[in-house]
């Protein structure tokens, strides 16, 4: 993929320097990672700024390294060349100016480049001096190798900018060039940062100069907050030195003095609540003093229209005359061109898209924005192709038909990245992207990444199955192994029906086979005579209650799997010539039978909807059985009853489980659904009402099911499954989705679309990453009692910066202060947030730890 | 702007007990077909479409709902907003009838609309095409149950023979804009608190 256009407008060309004087750099990098050869080997394969960008070397023709002017520095930004902490490195990064020369540079120094040279100093100090006239010289950065850069700002063309959120530790900022080049991203360890701790005692205290300020009527515009994190301070410097526009295709992009053409491709919103009217349209917009931090245009972005988008695109088509108050052309226009999306079949929303993104101007910008919108630009046949796999159906609210598209093209991304990988071979970043949900957590929590011990590929065989039992049909494994081998492996089809009847306990596991048959014999009498209680019975079948469950039974029962070979058919025999029901077979016959000996089987007990989803698949794999299939029917509604209750309390408990889960884990996602309404977690109902089985195919189903039985991690690992699927869409879910319905109609239209093999592995590593979680909680917990010094508290001072967040969302803020009066003080306040922030530490709730049981 | 002239989305909810033929008529409405396939309904599922009424372009998003009594307490999610109920049973099934009384008190209860005496509803009784002795409800009764819950628009449908199915949808969709009349449908709408505490948003949709 290409990166920005070949030059900046007004630079002719770069020279490209001998990277000689760069070798003393890397080779000290290289020793520092050499212990670990396959990261190295892994961060060579990457984008290194030696190869690949163009350096600088200040003014032409002269050797003599001058001292340069450092003008800002700041300490602690890393390079993570591979996804192992120990190779992370910090470095400097700064702005210097060579001699007297305009062309400023924005280099990044590894802190092991210059430790113990005066130049070490001068760096610490420009960080940590504010704003100073003062001049402070240093050796001119070198220029770019493997491991450092230094680059004029003028050859930048955009910075990509992930700020810390409280499920991505370490904000982020990614540099492209002109001509192309992306350097790795720069990650700003703020905890570790000087310049960040100072600057938090100044928000501090500016926090308590705005409270003040409230309350005495005033409007605290005059105070000048500083940046919450490295990169926004960064991103504040670069504002002195370069026009930086915000792109408002991809909020996360600035674009570096950008052309006009760029402006214009980047001012056209995609979404209504990103097309805050922007002066850059009209080339307004101001080098420096721009109100636009990334927190204001956060902000605007939340404050921006939350109504469905389908509601609006059918007013700003249907009356174009009437331009309402709230509404300029500009906006009227996004929301108008939106309602073509929404409306118009399935050309449309290609048009729509393509002539945005298929405009040559918007080619160098393809690979700064989402993978997803930028698959809009392929070519045509590409995209039938993509809306058929996609199901995209005549109309669909224009979000949702949104999301699904972005879904179908990021999967055909993995598909094809996860081909390369096969290509290219390990120690490639690979491993970063497989569990693509655990990226997230893992810079939350400072955890280890764990890794999914599943290897479907070798699903356990029948001979192999066989090998497990002794001569007198006694398994020799014990019990917790075969599981943890079924937890790994699965099965194969054919072993199922020898398999099931133990995870359903039938048999028990460690019987033999005469014991077996003994039990079969009695299972059978069991059933009989379970089934004569309401065959033979003709009182009861004049009863209400036989009516009703029959009725319901019946009708459910023909609804269920009626393509699977086993039920697809239909014949006569059962089926009355003129039936209000759709035909039936002999198998959905003997289908209805066991539910309505297990629904007989006691006074209390009732058929419920979705019962006849958990049966089926047990059947088939009974092959028809009727009492081996009864057996494991009772046994999984045991493991499920709790769903079938009649107030629903159990799917209320599940569900509120599963929402405390996703705070833990993913609180920007919870955050996300909480705003769409969508907190009640409904759209995950059908999903754990009958464990998946409608959103997987009838295959994919006994994959899923065996695995969940065998309780090796955990009675409730249905539940991490169900996280892994919301995490898997996570990103298109916070993009793209703003409403219940939305939310809704997405995830319901995820169906059929599932890798389940990969959802399982996710899970696994969620579950691991969750018991790390509840670990580090724990210990987080014990510190904390144990030291009263909210210095030491490495996570509860973490808190602290985050506490500060809303601060910059005005009116949000304080949404979770004491009421006020109570912290007048500067110092009281700061107490305040620590006392709150203690409160906030990723604690666990006591109820969530039953899901590690 | 004059609620003439105002954007139109209808949230119609429907609702029956199960087998009754819920999930089969929406579909034969928005998608013209019907199909021995659709699994009973969990949860829940909205399909939108879009008609002309009265040269208005009226988008309804018509709701699917499971139909046994116990999940209608996961109603609230949904039935709020609500513009209209669709009430289903099937005429060869009495008790699918008897059971139309506590499905409109139960919605009356979880929407919670503003003006409950007068709130649309459409009644529809399904599976006509079946052989006239089956039949456990006449019409005569249904007429005069419908007369009495304040005279709910009644039809009878097949949504197997696709049996006046359009036209119980659009009295369905009637009803709810002669009912909006000059309240402000969108006021029912779940994110109205949310909608109304930005200023900004107030320039859509809504005249107040
Ligand atoms: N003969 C006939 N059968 C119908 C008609 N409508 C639906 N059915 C059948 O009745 C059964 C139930 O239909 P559904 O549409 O699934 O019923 P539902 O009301 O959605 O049921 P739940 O989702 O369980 O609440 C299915 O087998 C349909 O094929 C109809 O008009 N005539
Ligand atoms: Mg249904």
């Amino acid at each position: 993929m290409g990166g920005g256009p070949a030059t900046p407008s007004d630079v002719d060309s770069l020279d490209d320097r001998s990277s000689e004087d760069a070798v003393e750099v890397s080779h000290r990098i290289t020793t520092r990672t050499a212990q670990d050869p396959l990261g190295a080997r892994a961060y060579e394969g990457g984008s290194t700024w030696g190869e690949r960008a163009s350096s600088y070397d200040g003014e032409e023709g002269t050797g003599e390294p001058k001292r340069a002017r450092l003008l800002y520095s700041k300490s602690k930004v890393y390079l993570h060349p591979t996804s192992y902490l120990r190779d992370n490195i910090p470095g400097f990064i700064s702005i210097v100016q060579l001699g007297t020369s305009t062309d400023y540079l924005l280099a990044w120094i590894p802190e092991a480049s210059i430790e113990g040279t005066p130049d070490y100093e001068s760096y610490v100090l420009v960080e940590l001096s504010s704003d100073s006239e003062q001049t402070t010289l240093v050796t001119p950065p070198p220029p770019s190798s493997a491991h450092a850069f230094s680059i004029p700002i003028r050859t930048l063309y955009s910075l990509q900018i992930q700020p810390p959120t409280l499920s991505a530790w370490f904000g982020s900022v990614t540099f492209s060039l002109y001509g192309g080049d992306v350097f790795p991203p720069l990650y700003f360890h703020d905890e570790e940062s000087r310049s960040t701790v100072l600057d938090r005692d100044r928000r501090a205290a500016a926090l308590g100069a705005l409270g003040a300020d409230r309350r005495e009527g005033g409007n605290g515009a005059g105070i000048k907050v500083p940046p919450s994190w490295g990169g926004e301070a960064l991103l504040g410097q670069l504002r002195q030195y370069a026009q930086i526009v915000r792109s408002q295709l991809e909020p996360s992009l600035f674009l570096v003095n950008p052309s006009r053409s760029d402006l214009e491709v980047h001012s056209t919103a995609l979404f209504e609540d990103e097309a805050v009217p922007s002066e850059a349209m009209q080339g307004m917009r101001l080098r420096n003093g721009d109100a636009e931090s990334m927190s204001a245009g956060e902000r605007s972005r939340r404050e921006g229209k939350r109504n469905s988008i389908l509601h609006q695109s059918l007013d700003a088509q249907e009356y174009p005359d009437e331009v309402g108050p709230g509404m300029d052309n500009f906006t009227f226009n996004v929301l108008n061109s939106f309602s073509r999306i929404t409306r118009g079949a399935r050309t449309a929303a290609q048009t729509a898209a393509q002539s945005v993104l298929s405009h040559p101007l918007a080619k160098p910008i393809l690979k700064n924005i989402p993978e997803p919108i930028a698959q809009f630009a392929t070519a045509p046949g590409e995209l039938t192709r993509l809306q058929e796999t996609a199901g995209v159906g005549a109309y669909d609210a224009a979000r949702v038909y949104l999301a699904k598209w972005a879904r179908v093209v990021a999967e055909e991304g993995e598909r094809a990245r996860r081909a390369e990988v096969v290509i290219s071979g390990p120690g490639g970043r690979a491993e970063d992207t497989e569990v693509g949900a655990f990226e997230v957590l893992s810079s939350t929590y400072k955890i280890t990444r764990p890794k999914s011990t599943r290897a479907s590929a070798t699903p356990i065989v029948d001979t192999e199955w066989a090998a497990w039992f002794d001569d007198h049909g006694k398994l020799m494994l014990t019990e917790e192994e075969a599981k943890k081998r079924i937890f790994q492996r699965g099965l194969a089809h054919d072993v199922r029906r020898d398999v099931w009847p133990f995870l359903l306990n039938v048999f028990p596991w460690d019987s033999n086979t005469d014991e077996r048959k003994a039990l079969r014999k009695e299972k059978t009498a069991i059933y009989e005579s379970l089934k004569a209680k309401w065959a033979n019975d003709e009182e009861l079948q004049k009863t209400d209650r036989y009516a009703e469950e029959s009725h319901r039974v019946e009708i459910d029962c023909r609804r269920t799997d009626r393509t699977h070979p086993m039920f697809a058919s239909d014949d006569e025999d059962f089926n009355q010539a003129d039936s209000p029901h759709p035909p039936s077979n002999a198998h959905v016959k003997s289908t209805q039978e066991i539910l309505l000996s297990y629904v007989f089987a006691t006074e209390s007990r009732d058929y419920v909807q979705g019962m006849s989803d958990l049966l089926s698949p047990i059947y088939v794999v009974c092959e028809g059985d009727q009492v081996m299939a009864y057996f494991a029917f009772e046994t999984l509604m045991e493991r499920m009853k709790g769903n079938f209750l009649r107030d629903q309390s159990g799917m209320k408990g599940q569900l509120t489980l599963l929402q405390g889960l996703l705070r833990t884990m993913d609180v920007q996602l919870y955050k996300h659904l909480e705003e769409c309404g969508s907190l009640n977690l409904f759209m995950c109902f059908r999903w754990l009402l009958c464990s998946f089985k409608r959103e997987l195919s009838f295959d994919q189903t006994l994959q899923l099911w065996e695995v969940l039985w065998t309780d090796y991690l955990g009675t409730n690992f249905h539940l991490f499954v169900a996280l892994a699927i919301l995490e898997a869409h996570r990103d298109v879910i916070i993009r793209y989705l703003r409403e219940f319905d939305e939310v809704l109609k997405y995830t319901t239209q995820l169906s059929q679309t599932l890798d389940i093999e990969a959802i399982m592995a996710d899970a696994e590593v969620l579950f691991v990453t969750f018991r790390q979680v509840v670990e580090a909680s724990d210990c987080q917990r014990a510190a904390a009692a144990a030291s009263t010094d909210p210095e030491k508290g490495g996570m509860r001072r973490r808190k602290l910066v985050v506490e500060k967040e809303p601060e910059e969302e005005g009116a949000a803020y304080p949404p979770t202060l004491p009421p006020k009066g109570k912290g007048k003080e500067v110092d009281g306040l700061e107490k305040e947030v620590v006392e709150l922030a203690v409160e906030e530490v990723p604690q666990v709730d006591e109820e969530l730890r039953v899901l590690l049981s | 702007m004059s609620s003439s002239r105002r954007k139109v989305l209808l949230k119609v909810i429907i609702l029956g007990d199960s087998g009754v033929g819920k999930t089969s008529l929406m579909n034969q409405y928005v998608n013209k077909r019907f199909s021995n396939q659709y699994k009973a309904t969990i949860g829940a599922d909205f399909l939108t479409k879009e008609v002309m009424v009265d040269d208005r372009l009226v988008t309804m998003q018509l709701w699917d709902t499971a139909g046994q009594e116990r999940f209608q307490s996961l109603g609230v999610a949904f039935y709020r907003g609500a513009d209209c109920c669709v009430l289903v049973y099937d005429v060869n099934s009495a008790k699918s009838f008897e059971t139309l009384d506590s499905w409109r008190d139960e919605f009356l209860i979880q929407a919670s609309p503003r003006d409950p005496e007068n709130f649309p509803f459409v009644v529809i009784g399904n599976k006509i095409d079946m052989e006239e002795g089956k039949r456990m409800v006449s019409q005569k009764r249904a007429m005069t149950w419908c007369q009495s819950k304040g005279n709910i628009p009644y039809f009878e449908t097949s949504a197997k023979e696709a049996i006046n199915v359009e036209q119980g949808f659009q009295a369905a969709c009637k009803n709810a804009l002669q009912q909006e009349g000059e309240a402000d449908i969108y006021s029912d709408y779940p994110d109205a608190i949310k909608i109304n505490s930005h200023d900004a948003d107030q320039g859509y949709g809504c005249a107040c």
